[in-house]
């Protein structure tokens, strides 16, 4: 696969805390990462490390191909966006002398394509007001403007929608899908709201205590939090008989317990299994979400 | 270097705290000419020997508070609302930051510094000109640049530094208060006289007295190295200009410059090494 971004065993420690511990990811071209993980799991300082802002202590992260300890991994750096926590906006400037400031520092030849980023985050309206007096949503909008000026083929997101309305998570939302799917920006977000991830990403990387824990596509959490009807028997092997003479879905999980995903008649499935002496000693409906799976994997201490 | 520049300048042609402490500046100026030509005029009335360049540059200590505000207000921005973080991401190297940063900060200051001395202008029509003569003058005014550079390196450096706005503002006057108190206590132990005698009233008589050494006088090689300190400081200079005093403007030019060059190499591989957020 294709990668934009990895990282090899990567580690930051501040003082007597250790905020990455080995941390080994990879986001693939064209995807949208979503990037799990508690309160001080290490998420954000992931994200300072790739923006240059912070320095690992030790371990490897490419760019593009390009090593961090290589002297061009600014140029690396030139193909990505990011908003890092806040939006790094000037509070005293309007949206637009932001984006005017923002393609000077990236060097751009005209001013030509501000007004079209303010109308693909939809702050086109907002004239003469400064960007002080803006709402949260507003300012998230103009960071990720900024993040754009420079056409970044990398976008990275540090939990966009803290602190924002209903309406502005599903704006940001429709704004990243668009971006990925029609300019194929590959987007690495970091959120809490797993939920809302859970309708963007196309990746998902779970980390915990500094470390990664699962990495995996959307079509893998599908399958693994896939509707089914967990059952408990004496024997599988008669079951697997029995669901396959039937043509219904099953996989095995252990010699006693299997997971059903079709809809089933119990009354017969219980008839049938008590002919053959296989008895069931519970049956129980999953419906697992990014939320219960990611539960799971960390164990469930503490905030997500 | 030149989009950070470009930027830079930018910024700071919207930046509302520039123009208001330009406007502070050139109103102070501006008071202190009707101010300094009264005291001119009543310190020469009582036949006390002054010149022009004692009022000219009477305000020069306070450049360094001007410059501090100003350097503080300007980078803590960066730090404060995150701006900084947009040079990074897009791949400029933390010292080009550094340096288009210092750049702009002392374009900024020689700026204030120019309308410090357009403002005292007036005092050539109302006191008189200077004995010093243009070549004099010049000489002062380079100083001032070089010492204009070193003070704006100083706070460039703290700014850069100190992620928190308010504390880069208490800690850059603070700096300031104390290079001005380290400066002016120099400066008077320079100008102890070497004896003390003059005359006393004794007994309904004037007596002269017999000259003593100074116990305050600094002399030798400690002198040497006071005078050397002196000069050294970035508000050292700005101390002699206010009494005229500058003897070697040379000698203060290349250390101001010097200093300058060892704080802002000092200030960018710090700067290097600091965990920004």
């Amino acid at each position: 696969m294709n990668y934009v971004l990895t990282t090899h065993d990567l580690k930051k420690k501040y003082r007597h805390f250790q905020a990455l511990n080995g941390l080994s990811m990879h986001v693939p071209r064209g995807s949208i990462y979503g990037f799990v993980g508690k309160n001080g799991a290490g998420k954000t300082t992931l994200i300072r490390l790739i923006c240059g802002l912070q320095n690992p202590t030790s371990g490897t992260f490419t760019l593009y191909g390009i090593r961090n300890d290589q002297k061009n991994i600014e140029k690396a750096r030139r193909r990505m966006g990011a908003v890092v926590e806040t939006p790094s906006i000037y509070l005293n400037m309007t949206a637009e002398e932001n984006l005017k400031q923002q393609y000077l520092i990236l060097g751009l030849p005209s001013f030509g394509g501000v007004k079209d980023l303010l109308h693909l985050v939809g702050l086109d309206n907002t004239g003469r007001k400064k960007a002080g007096n803006f709402s949260l949503g507003m300012r998230q909008r103009l960071g990720i403007a900024l993040a754009l000026a420079g056409s970044p083929d990398l976008l990275v997101l540090d939990e966009p929608a803290n602190g924002l309305d209903p309406q502005g998570i599903v704006e940001i939302r429709e704004l990243i899908l668009k971006l990925n799917r029609e300019r194929q920006i590959t987007v690495l977000i970091s959120s809490h709201i797993l939920d809302e991830l859970s309708r963007l990403a196309t990746h998902y990387g779970i980390i915990d205590s500094g470390r990664m824990i699962k990495e995996f596509s959307a079509r893998e959490l599908e399958h693994a939090c896939r509707k089914c009807i967990r059952l408990e028997v004496t024997d599988t092997r008669i079951l697997a008989r029995i669901l396959t003479e039937a043509d219904i879905e099953f996989k095995i999980i252990s010699p006693t317990t299997a997971d059903i995903f079709e809809k089933v008649n119990i009354t017969w499935l219980a008839k049938v299994l008590a002919m053959e002496y296989c008895e069931i000693f519970s049956i129980q409906e999953k419906d697992e979400s990014l939320e219960s799976y990611f539960i799971s994997l960390t164990g469930g201490a503490g905030h997500v | 270097m030149t989009r950070l520049l470009n930027a830079g300048f930018f910024r700071l042609r919207r930046d509302r705290t520039f123009w208001i402490t330009a406007a502070v500046v050139i109103l102070i100026s501006l008071v202190n000419v009707p101010n300094s030509t009264e005291s001119w005029q009543v310190q020469t009335a009582g036949s006390l020997a002054v010149t022009m360049e004692e009022f000219f540059f009477n305000l020069a200590p306070y450049a360094g508070m001007i410059f501090a505000v100003f350097v503080s207000l300007f980078l803590g921005t960066e730090h404060s609302d995150g701006t900084i973080r947009n040079k990074l991401v897009v791949g400029h190297t933390r010292r080009h930051i550094y340096l288009a940063d210092f750049a702009v900060c002392f374009a900024a200051d020689l700026f204030l510094l120019a309308l410090w001395i357009l403002g005292q202008t007036p005092l050539f029509f109302t006191i008189g000109p200077m004995e010093m003569g243009m070549t004099g003058f010049a000489a002062y005014l380079a100083v001032a640049v070089c010492f204009t550079a070193s003070l704006t390196a100083v706070f460039v450096l703290i700014n850069m530094l100190s992620t928190n706005k308010a504390v880069s503002v208490v800690l850059s006057l603070a700096v300031w208060i104390l290079l001005i108190l380290a400066a002016s206590g120099a400066n008077d132990r320079l100008d102890c006289p070497a004896t003390i005698g003059g005359m006393a009233y004794i007994d309904g008589e004037f007596v002269m007295m017999e000259e003593k050494p100074n116990p305050l006088y600094v002399a030798g090689f400690a002198r040497l190295l006071l005078k050397s300190f002196l000069d050294l400081l970035p508000t050292g200079p700005a101390i002699l200009m206010t009494n005229a005093a500058i003897e070697n403007p040379g000698r203060e030019i290349t250390l101001a410059l010097l200093l300058t060059a060892l704080l802002i190499f000092a200030g960018v591989r710090l700067f290097q090494k600091k965990n920004l957020r």
